[in-house]
């Protein structure tokens, strides 16, 4: 079976790319050690493999547009964000941070490298330029077919390492925080962030992303996970900030038998964004739960593709996402469930309810379910319409002008899905940011979230 | 207070409400009884200002006003209130703040000043106790996740903080088991007020043990048929709707 379109469909780098590259190589973590033919290998794939093009079906509603055209240069040093890092840090004493502007990681916000009782947590460039794990197992390139994976396992920049061993658990949540600002043209950071999680092992991880000031970077990140049998992880994703920023992720898993994955994607900011979301269920018994939720205006497109693969018996999953679109905002969602033939009493669910608050805006809602097994039970729906005319008419007859009704029930449509951060306090920053965002939002300023 | 005169309305093509006479006046309470489909509920939605309903003839006045021409937030204002047979979810929205949204766009509307946070904690704190509805609900979002009994409370405690002059109960007895309809009759009884008028829309005589009506009325068939004291609901309880009006009952009932 052709699960992807063919290498011809892709689109050629630009050239300069091998130039920006050969320059780069002496800056990136682990300069002059083994990890520069690990780059230098993953480059000449990347120059090989190109970027998807409009036929791949994945990326039909994406186009790269000039993203694919333009040659990325790794961000300077010089370059500052003007965005306040309190507004965004978790705050908390047993939480361990990583804060990166511009690629480059603020040691004043920051952790030291914390090895403790089974528990690594560390920056990328540090396990680069310490080689303590090769850089082989470190900068791997999970979809050949691609093009980003190896662009980013060539200039991989910034990030973290995160190990946790069998039985042990985090001493408090793990926030990752990239914040981009200053002027950025032309310019990409890629993070990957590798984290392991032995059997019965727990993690909290918070991702938050800060598109700053007039910033036009590229972020390309790659998350790699693996969750042991048993284990736990919640993942929170907040991207937030501008309209202009570009974020292209995939977060690529495999989860073993009885662990629980817990993901939620929040969306309120960022020009183009695009979650790619893979997940093998290798065992029985997994649970996993995938929430997103986006909010799109005009000038904005966000992309979510996941692709969920149950290849043993006896496991759930559950795909969860909702959108606001307003304006002349365009949005995607391609959920895949695919059933393998070992995995029977498959239980596998999505729903991708969208909210249309304009007449411009458009949303491509692409259901896709490929089963092999007799005996599952898979489900999905799709809708894209209006606010219900009974519950506007409900908080009207309790008082409410047309105005505040609607920007309730709109607030209270994309809070549904925010409710399942794990993080009490990164749900408060997006419901603040959801208010400064919401048409008529700052009639319900006073609330107290 | 209210007076509806031969009101004939429906949704597109489907006459509901055909021809239907009701008059109530301040402090009475008038409890409607009827079978499934005979527009109790429509009535319920067209005076709290539902829209999509085609209002074919007859005329609502309320205090003398024509109330079909008032959007729902200015019946709202007016002191109209309808209980909801299956009220909103409202996730992330605070019961609290929602009480105090709803409170303060009357006052407004009414030219009134906004209460002070402070004094309204006080008065949702103490009324919530009177209707019986905990007080981590008050914290919760509006109905998420709340059980149908703790729905049906939060209905009445809308009622309690709102105040209303004139409000309608549409079946907020169904789904209670028989606990929560007493502390729900009981918040109800304890807003009975001489200015204060009631209309109790209800399937079952039972509510009626708890919520003593002045006027009991049996509708069928988008009419209110019958009216008559209290011993009315009894009599209904007994013989059941067969023996009002044969035609409209049979078609009512299919």
């Amino acid at each position: 079976m052709m699960e992807r379109a063919p290498k011809n469909r892709n689109l050629t780098p630009p050239d300069a790319y091998a130039g920006i590259f050969a320059e780069a190589l002496a800056t990136l973590p682990g300069a002059e050690t083994p990890v520069e033919e690990v780059r230098k290998k993953q480059f000449k794939s990347f120059e090989k493999t190109g970027f998807p093009g409009p036929k791949v079906e994945t990326w039909k509603y994406s186009p790269l547009g000039d993203i694919a055209r333009t040659a990325f240069r790794p961000t300077s040093p010089e370059s500052a964000a003007s965005v306040s890092l309190e507004d965004y840090l978790i705050p908390g004493d047993d939480v361990t941070r990583l804060v990166f502007v511009n690629g480059e990681i603020d040691r004043e916000h920051s952790d030291r490298l914390l090895s403790i009782g089974g528990v690594t947590i560390g920056s990328l460039s540090d396990a680069l330029t310490a080689g303590a794990i090769s850089a082989d197992d470190l900068l791997t390139v999970d979809d050949e077919e691609r093009g980003f994976d190896a662009l980013n396992a060539a200039f991989a920049d910034c990030g973290a390492v995160i190990k946790v061993d069998a039985g042990q658990s985090a001493p408090g949540p793990v926030q990752i925080l990239f914040v981009s600002g200053g002027n950025q043209p032309e310019r990409m950071i890629n993070p990957r962030i590798v984290i392991e999680l032995g059997a019965g092992a727990s993690l909290d991880l918070i991702e938050t992303h800060v598109f700053g000031d007039e910033s036009g970077l590229l972020t390309n990140l790659i998350t790699r996970a693996d969750v042991g049998s048993g284990a736990t992880l919640r993942h929170d994703r907040l991207q937030i900030g501008n309209t202009e920023g570009r974020f292209i992720g995939r977060f690529d898993c495999d989860v073993d038998a009885n662990a629980k994955l817990t993901q939620t994607l929040a969306t309120l900011g960022g020009g183009f964004v695009r979650n790619e979301i893979t997940a093998r269920l290798i065992g029985s018994e997994i649970e996993a739960q995938f929430n997103g939720l986006y909010l799109t205006r005009t000038g904005q497109h966000i992309d979510n593709v996941l692709k969920i693969d149950h290849t043993a018996p006896g496991s759930e999953s559950d795909q969860y996402f909702k959108g606001v679109l307003d304006g002349r905002a365009k949005a995607a969602f391609a959920g895949k469930i695919h059933v393998h033939q070992p995995a029977q009493q498959t239980n596998a669910y999505q729903t991708n309810n969208n909210l249309l608050l304009s007449p411009d805006a458009e949303i491509n809602t692409k259901p896709e379910l490929e089963i092999y097994a007799d005996d599952v039970k898979c489900s999905h729906g799709a809708t894209a319409g209006e606010l219900d005319e009974r519950e506007l008419f409900y908080l009207r007859s309790r008082g409410l002008d047309p105005e505040t009704a609607r920007t309730m029930l709109t607030f209270a449509f994309a809070d549904e899905v925010l409710e399942r951060f794990a993080s009490t306090a990164l749900l408060d920053q997006a419901k603040q940011e959801m208010l400064r965002w919401l048409p008529g939002g700052d009639i319900l300023a006073d609330m107290d979230v | 207070m209210l007076k509806i005169e031969n009101l004939e309305a429906g949704v597109e093509e489907k006459q509901i409400l055909k021809g239907l006479n009701l008059e109530v006046k301040p402090g009475e309470v008038h409890a409607i009884m009827g079978p499934n489909g005979s527009g109790k509920s429509t009535l319920g939605y067209m005076l709290a200002g539902r829209d999509g309903y085609d209002v074919a003839g007859g005329s609502v006045l309320y205090e003398g006003e024509d109330l079909l021409e008032m959007e729902p937030e200015e019946r709202a204002a007016a002191g109209i209130f309808l209980a909801f047979q299956y009220p909103v979810e409202i996730p992330g929205v605070a019961n609290m703040y929602f009480l105090r949204t709803a409170l303060n766009s009357i006052r407004r509307e009414r030219g009134e000043d906004e209460i002070d946070a402070a004094s309204f904690l006080k008065m949702v704190r103490e009324k919530a106790k009177v209707v019986g509805v905990k007080p981590e609900l008050l914290k919760r979002a509006v109905n998420f996740g709340f059980s149908g009994g703790e729905k049906k409370r939060n209905e009445i405690l809308q009622m309690a903080v709102l105040e209303p002059k004139f409000a309608i109960l549409d079946e907020t007895d169904s789904g209670l088991d028989i606990d929560a309809l007493r502390t729900v009759a009981d918040g109800v009884n304890q807003l009975r007020t001489p200015d204060r008028a009631m209309v109790v829309i209800t399937h079952y005589q039972r509510l009626l043990d708890y919520i003593q009506p002045d006027v009991v009325h049996v509708m069928l068939d988008g009419r209110i048929v019958r009216s008559g004291g209290k011993e009315l609901a009894l009599e209904l309880e007994k013989s059941g709707y067969a023996g009002f009006e044969g035609g409209a009952v049979a078609q009512a009932v299919a």
